[in-house]
């Protein structure tokens, strides 16, 4: 028996090892001559014509360009092209080109004073506002992307809020209790509003895991209760009636 | 020694698995991230729009794992992930299904493991993180110099607004086969 065993075992040992020297060829990177560049001329060297995108079709949505494996539905063409980094170091990356520009946003040439006056009851202009003021004035942008929410009902606001003001979940394995904290409330709140009831689940046993006890949760659930109070009133003052959270006093 | 080799058997089929994890890592360029160790969540949101988002366009699996290159040449490994939820028995979890959440994890130049979340419907999310102040807006910190970092961009000329119509043109839009209108994603840092 342990004959066998050492045997499958030598054979095992031998295909991972035969797999390991031979990798998939798409899975590699392509490589790129680099010789002949001229380091420190320029920061950035694109290839003076790109290579065109050789695609092999696959019946998953997906294809084979340059040896990776993208999206069918892209917006974008997919260049491999040559960088010159400023002390002379060349690399090849990927990139995706987009094949045509967003459009520019509508209120995008007003200021912020004109979009702190439309706010009051103009979603879009409070959402553009607060995305603008997310590091300059956070408690602000915070304001501004609860009140967008409390206008047109669209939870991707707070979702915005708490994915760019809540930063990071953890460093080196630490949970930063802090930033959890901040997206379990907001989560909390887009969960009352209609949103995904699993978020705050998730938030909810990753705090317990660091150690953050049942009142300081109900502390937190309180908030999300207020702030759903604040967006209320919100539409009482500019719609003259509720339409969120399970009330309705229309 | 049995049990030694038994083992060794299972693990074998992971072997490969473990030691090609960052073999099929893709090499990206982000031309606006700047600085990882100030600002590594410029490397977060172009991973986020590299896989969702309205300019998504690697496939999932091939965006497991990649590195983000800028032009100054620091090179971060980024791991997406959902955030997966399941069941909690006496302290347990396991997971089962994915969140609509992802985790997506850094490893910067230094060896710091960065780990942060983001929502999987934003239509974009902004690269850099730190928007240019608007036309007019002469209140509030410098949001393009104030921490030592100079904008991406490099352009030190004046901001122009983008050309937009104004002679009373509408666009008229048609909703679709349902009546919806669609989404339209702004560009948001014009």
């Amino acid at each position: 028996m342990n004959r066998i065993i050492i045997v499958i075992t030598a054979l095992a040992a031998a295909i991972a090892y035969s797999i390991y020297v031979n990798p998939d060829e798409s899975a590699a990177l392509p490589e790129r001559a680099s010789a002949g560049a001229e380091p420190g001329f320029s920061p950035i060297v694109p290839d003076a014509a790109p290579e065109p995108e050789q695609i092999v079709d696959a019946d998953d949505g997906t294809e084979v360009v340059l040896g990776i494996r993208v999206r069918k539905d892209r917006k974008c063409t997919v260049e491999l092209k040559d960088y010159v980094t400023p002390d002379g170091r060349m690399f090849s990356a990927y990139t995706c080109t987009p094949n045509e520009p967003r459009p520019a946003h509508p209120y995008a040439h007003y200021d912020n004073e004109t979009l702190a006056n439309m706010s009051w009851s103009d979603a879009e202009a409070a959402a553009l506002l607060g995305q603008r003021l997310i590091d300059q004035d956070t408690g602000r942008s915070y304001e501004l992307l609860i009140r967008a929410t409390a206008l047109d009902g669209d939870t991707r606001h707070i979702a915005w809020l708490a994915d760019m003001a809540f930063n990071p979940t953890a460093v080196n394995g630490e949970p930063h209790v802090a930033n959890l904290e901040g997206r379990y409330k907001l989560a909390e709140l887009n969960a009352r509003l209609g949103s995904d009831p699993v978020l705050p689940k998730v938030l909810r046993r990753e705090l317990s895991s660091a150690g953050v006890g049942k009142d300081r949760l109900s502390e937190l659930d309180a908030r999300a209760d207020a702030l759903l109070r604040v967006m209320q009133d919100i539409q009482r003052e500019v719609y003259g009636e509720v339409r969120i959270g399970g009330q309705d006093d229309a | 020694m049995r049990k030694l080799l038994v083992a060794i058997l299972l693990m074998a089929p992971l072997l490969p698995e473990i030691s090609l994890a960052q073999l099929g890592a893709t090499e990206n360029f982000c031309e606006r991230c700047r600085d990882p160790y100030k600002h590594p969540d410029d490397y977060v949101n172009f991973a986020y729009g590299q896989v969702y988002g309205n300019e998504g366009w690697m496939d999932f699996d091939q965006a497991d794992d990649f590195y983000i290159r800028n032009p100054d040449g620091f090179v971060v490994y980024v791991d997406v992930d959902y955030v997966m939820h399941g069941f909690s028995l006496v302290g347990l979890s396991l997971p089962i299904w994915p969140s609509n959440m992802l985790q997506i994890t850094l490893a910067l130049p230094n060896g710091t493991i960065y780990t942060t979340r983001r929502g999987v419907f934003h239509r974009t999310l902004p690269v850099p993180t730190s928007k240019r102040p608007a036309p007019g807006d002469t209140g509030g910190p410098d949001n393009d110099g104030g921490d030592g970092v100079d904008d991406p961009e490099g352009d030190d000329e004046e901001w122009e607004p983008p050309e937009i119509e104004r002679n009373g043109t509408v666009r008229i839009e048609d909703p679709d086969e349902n009546g919806e209108f669609s989404d339209t994603d702004w560009c948001e840092e014009c």
